[in-house]
């Protein structure tokens, strides 16, 4: 072997890099050439100087702290200005989405206050959710006697689409009252095609992240905006932003009522219809 | 706790921290906080080396939800770090670029004759000039292998060159450094 080629594996045995058998190749060459001896000898007293140089150091004292003191609050690159209370419909929406998965399997309708103690501290940032009441099955008279908004209904649908369940619950931390979910669907049957419907006075901020590029304001009249979501952060290790299984469109008033109209795409949902049923909301 | 239970531990700081809690995140930073710190040390010396390794933790914080962690949040953040070193270096004039064909990296300006005994301060004072003039992928190999310690697969990792890559690169970075350093000894025992 040549001294340059000699001199590669040398550095790569100082790294713990080199084969036995270049090891031995190398010993070879160095026991018949004086000037890669001397080249080692450099490279052994530089790299102890480098050594010595580079002692080990500490982060200073009180970096982490500094560096929290400096969070800011995280962009999630929505296309949205507004928002505090976007967020939280969207924190909701992971939320709720979860729980309809169990709302549509009868037999898991018992364990569902245990299932949602179980999202919601997975899903929810403190302070925690209030559990006491988790969601429970009611009439749309009972469920309207419960919150203190007028609660709204969509006056289009597509065909067959028909109101099948009311569900309300103090389960959102961020809520000031009850959740209450509106289940549309052909039949009560778990894999019918469905539209839900979900209002909540938000109180406070959440923040939920969104993929860039899969959201956007979408303008339903001159006084009313929507946010369009497009997928959702799988609830899977790692977590990936998948589309094709969750389209949202969240709507908010004045006064903090946020609503929020989700369908499964695979169903046939699109924008444009969850547009024109927000657009019908009574 | 063994390996698996730190890393579920991390894990689970991870998704809390990528929900928004900044508690959590703090955590994440009191872990990793030497590491990243010590690199921007070597990278771009101490006296910018805090504000360099908190931004690599902001823009970690920033683009968390995003993390697919696919790679480990060190190796992450590591690789932030690394990256916002080299800006910085561009931005105060201090960066040295790699030459286009590296192999060139080894001829040049370096006849100044035979490398003669120094006293350590010189040799330590000629070391570090040389760091400053040795380009800063160069260093960047260095400082991860000989500072931190990290294997040629794991610097593949940081650094998105091949392991057979990097230990070329690190050859050339070593012999690169002994010529400057005997260069320099040599104008400045001359």
């Amino acid at each position: 072997v040549t001294c340059a080629e000699t001199r590669l594996l040398v550095s790569s045995a100082r790294d713990g890099e080199a084969s036995q058998a270049q090891r031995a190749v190398v010993a070879e060459h160095l026991a018949g050439c004086a000037d890669c001896r001397q080249w080692v000898t450099e490279i052994d007293r530089l790299e102890a100087t480098l050594a010595n140089q580079w002692t080990p150091v500490r982060a200073p004292q009180g970096f982490a702290q500094q560096v929290a003191g400096r969070l800011p609050a995280r962009e999630t690159r929505r296309a949205t200005t507004r928002a505090p209370r976007w967020m939280g419909a969207m924190a909701a929406s992971l939320l709720l989405f979860v729980v309809l998965g169990v709302l549509t399997q009868p037999a898991a309708v018992a364990s569902l206050a245990l299932f949602l103690r179980q999202v919601v501290l997975r899903e929810t940032l403190p302070p925690p959710i209030n559990l006491s009441a988790p969601l429970e099955r009611v009439s749309l008279q009972e469920a309207q006697q419960r919150v203190s908004w007028d609660i709204q209904e969509p006056a289009t649908l597509p065909v067959g689409y028909r109101l099948v369940g009311v569900y309300v619950g103090d389960i959102h931390s961020f809520a000031i009252g009850s959740t209450v979910w509106l289940q549309y669907a052909r039949d009560d049957a778990p894999s019918s095609p469905y539209l839900a419907v979900v209002e909540v006075r938000a109180g406070s901020q959440i923040d939920e992240p969104v993929a860039p590029r899969h959201s956007k304001l979408i303008t339903l009249s001159e006084e009313r905006e929507a946010l369009f979501i497009d997928g959702r952060f799988t609830d899977t290790s790692p977590s990936v932003w998948e589309t094709g299984t969750l389209l949202r469109l969240i709507l908010e008033d004045e006064e903090g009522l946020v609503i929020q109209l989700q369908a499964d795409p695979r169903d046939g949902w699109t924008e444009a219809q969850l547009v024109e049923v927000a657009s019908s909301l009574r | 706790m063994d390996r698996r239970g730190e890393k579920d531990s991390e894990q689970r700081l991870i998704e809390r921290a990528q929900r928004g809690d900044g508690t959590a995140f703090t955590r994440l930073v009191e872990l990793h906080q030497d590491q990243v710190y010590r690199l921007a040390c070597r990278m771009v010396g101490e006296q910018d080396a805090s504000d360099i390794a908190q931004q690599a933790f902001l823009r970690a914080w920033q683009a968390l939800p995003s993390f697919r962690r696919d790679s480990a949040f060190g190796t992450w953040v590591y690789r932030i770090a690394a990256n916002l070193s080299l800006d910085h270096l561009r931005k105060v004039g201090r960066f040295r670029a790699l030459p286009l064909d590296e192999n060139d990296a080894l001829d040049e300006g370096l006849e100044n004759g035979p490398a003669e005994q120094a006293e350590r301060r010189e040799e330590s004072e000629a070391v570090q000039w040389a760091l400053d003039q040795l380009p800063s992928e160069y260093r960047l190999v260095l400082a991860l292998r000989i500072s931190e310690g990290l294997s040629y697969d794991e610097i593949a990792l940081q650094t998105g060159l091949s392991p057979k890559t990097v230990g070329t690169r690190l050859f050339r970075a070593r012999e690169k450094l002994r010529r400057l350093v005997t260069e320099r000894l040599g104008e400045v025992t001359l």
